[in-house]
């Protein structure tokens, strides 16, 4: 893997709030990577500063091994689409798409073409002549991504591009974008407060907070290794119970002592409070295990909800039931929950 | 009649009765600015035509007006944008110092520019210099009209345009100024019509050539005179509410297309 972006120590401070606090981290060629993370955490922020819009207060950024500080944004391998979209109100759609091909000195048939090809990938065939002011907000969105796209950049940054459109729009949408990053080899940057969207997409996905990159993993590896509580929390549900360290790969807790994966590298040291982190998928209903009953039962179709209360725990447990036997437990019915040895994972906070 | 309609009635007749009675007058067939009217004639709107001093205050007017706004709003454009895009040390001082002239009596004004131009410049009075301070009073009306357009449209517009590779100066070409425009057009306007009919500034820096406003107060001597001054006064009203009216349409149709609220 070749970094196409490197991202080495970004701070940004606004006045004397900090919106960046210290972020570094590759990005490959060719790659679908996401940032994710509550709002305000900072990722339009670090866009900007890949774009060249702002200016990192202090660190640096180079694409393509080239030192980007001081480059502006129009001399920069990437395009962007705005979270705010920026669709220019004085010109139509084909305008707006074509807008940046003129910088491209292509010929009049090529950015034509260009521009038809851009317009039927975000769905708006026949659109091409409506004024901006005429177009609803997920059209304005759909315009703002084909007029990113036309360029056909090296680095690609979406932020929250498709946050306007309908469920099925969405679907069609991400599969469109995955199949154009595949086939033309377009690093995307891709911003999104939807961690489903995020896991579909992406190869590799940053969970961002408050400035800082918790962790930056596969959306495999984030769901299954989540380096802390709060990574943990962000991606799916998780069932956390207080506890401390009593030995190697060994907690105790309200539960008596139980074994447990580490999931991150720092070793702990024996008395340390931590949480026990259970998947609630993980989680099996049966004969054996802690005795509870059921405190609340939601029916999915493919999946059933339990929440157990256990004696001694503050917070029920979360069971996703498979629902293979197709039968479900009433309300206050006495319960045994158990699960596998490696399914509980040691998390600090 | 309801009390405001009453009141309506009276606030209309109020501003626009002596602008009609100057139509009025004008066609009407005396010499004397007097009711009661003897009858309707344009015999004042052929005589003006001769007046050659008339036509010639009347074109140097013009003349200044059409320069100066030229000038004011190309010096406005970048102030405004300077002054609405970055943040900078000592910004509120120098928003300050350039709405000052706003304040300043325009007779204080006259007289200091009076004397810097004769006793420091020594550059002799005329035209020129009227035109020079017309630029300076109307510096600030222009600029804060093209500041409140300019503070209207998103930020990210600009950035966009940097960012699918436009250069500075052609994002300002190609999103900034169609942008500004409405506010262009309002500053042009605004510029013209305040140099246009400036009395005090002109009658102190003139030379020998007048405008329009002080040439028509030195006939007002001669009561033979007035007719023609009516009939150049009623036509100009005509035009100027024209233009004010078209630079309404196209202001209209600026917003309508590019309505910085819904984008
Ligand atoms: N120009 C600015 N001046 C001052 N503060 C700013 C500026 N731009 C961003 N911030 C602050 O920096 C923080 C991060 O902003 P940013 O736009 O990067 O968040 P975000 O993660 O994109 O959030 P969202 O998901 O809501 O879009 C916010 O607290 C914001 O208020
Ligand atoms: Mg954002």
């Amino acid at each position: 893997m070749t970094p196409q972006i490197a991202i080495q120590g970004v701070t940004k401070s606004f006045g004397s709030f900090q919106a960046l606090k210290g972020v570094t981290f590759d990005i490959a060629k060719g790659e679908f990577f996401s940032m994710l993370g509550a709002s305000g955490c900072g990722k339009t922020t670090l866009l900007r500063i890949l774009a060249g819009i702002e200016q990192p207060t202090t660190g640096r950024v180079s694409i393509d091994a080239k030192d980007m500080t001081g480059v502006p944004p129009e001399r920069r391998p990437t395009n962007m689409v705005f979270q705010s979209y920026a669709i220019f109100p004085h010109m139509n759609v084909e305008e707006n798409i074509g807008y940046g091909l003129k910088n491209l000195k292509l010929s009049r048939a090529e950015a034509a073409a260009a521009i038809a090809g851009a317009l039927e990938m975000v769905k708006l065939e026949g659109m091409a002549k409506r004024n901006a002011h005429a177009l609803s907000g997920g059209q304005r969105q759909r315009v703002a991504l084909a007029r990113a796209l036309v360029m056909r950049p090296k680095v690609l940054l979406l932020d929250e591009p498709l946050s306007a459109l309908d469920k099925k729009l969405r679907e069609d949408m991400q599969l469109e974008l995955r199949a154009m990053q595949r086939s033309l080899g377009i690093t995307f940057v891709f911003v999104t407060h939807d961690q489903e969207e995020a896991m579909t997409l992406s190869d590799r996905i940053a969970i961002v907070s408050g400035g800082r990159i918790l962790q930056i993993d596969t959306p495999k590896r984030l769901y299954d290794a989540p380096v802390n509580r709060e990574v943990a929390e962000f991606i799916g549900t998780m069932n956390l119970i207080p506890a401390r360290v009593s030995g190697p790969g060994m907690v105790e807790g309200a539960l008596g002592t139980l074994s447990a994966a580490f999931a991150d590298v720092a070793p702990r040291e024996t008395g340390a409070a931590v949480h026990l982190a259970l998947r609630p998928e993980r989680l099996r209903l049966g004969d054996e295990g802690l005795g509870g009953t059921v405190r609340e039962a939601v029916y999915l179709g493919d999946r059933i909800t339990y929440l157990v209360d256990v004696p001694g725990l503050a917070a029920p447990l979360r069971v996703a039931d498979s629902n293979r036997s197709g039968e479900m437990r009433r309300i206050g019915a006495p319960v045994r929950v158990s699960w596998p040895d490696d399914a509980g994972l040691v998390l600090g906070d | 009649m309801r009390p405001l309609t009453i009141y309506a009635a009276l606030f209309m007749a109020f501003i626009y009765g002596p602008v009609l009675l100057l139509v009025v007058f004008s066609l009407n067939d005396n010499t004397f600015a007097t009711f009661p009217l003897k009858g309707f004639t344009l015999r004042h709107y052929v005589e003006m035509w001769s007046q050659a001093p008339m036509l010639a205050a009347l074109g140097n007017s013009l003349r200044i007006g059409l320069g100066v706004t030229l000038l004011t709003t190309a010096i406005a454009i970048p102030a405004a944008l300077a002054l609405t895009r970055f943040r900078f040390p000592g910004k509120p001082a120098i928003l300050g110092a350039m709405m000052l002239p706003l304040v300043i009596p325009s007779i204080v004004l006259a007289v200091s520019l009076l004397v810097i131009i004769l006793k420091f410049l020594n550059i002799p009075l005329s035209l020129w210099t009227v035109a020079a301070g017309h630029v300076l009073i109307c510096l600030p009306f222009c600029t804060s009209v093209l500041m409140s357009r300019m503070e209207g449209f998103d930020p990210s517009l600009e950035e966009a345009s940097r960012d699918l590779g436009s250069p500075p100066w052609q994002t300002f070409r190609r999103v900034t100024l169609p942008l500004a425009m409405p506010g262009v057009i309002s500053s042009l306007l605004l510029g013209f019509i305040i140099s246009f009919d400036e009395f005090v500034i002109a009658f102190f820096l003139t030379g020998t050539d007048n405008t329009l406003p002080v040439y028509l107060y030195s006939q007002l001597r001669f009561p033979n005179r007035l007719p023609a001054t009516l009939a150049l006064g009623s036509l100009i009203l005509v035009g100027s509410t024209l233009l004010v009216v078209i630079a309404e349409i196209l202001r209209r149709r600026g917003v309508q297309s590019n309505n910085p609220g819904d984008l």
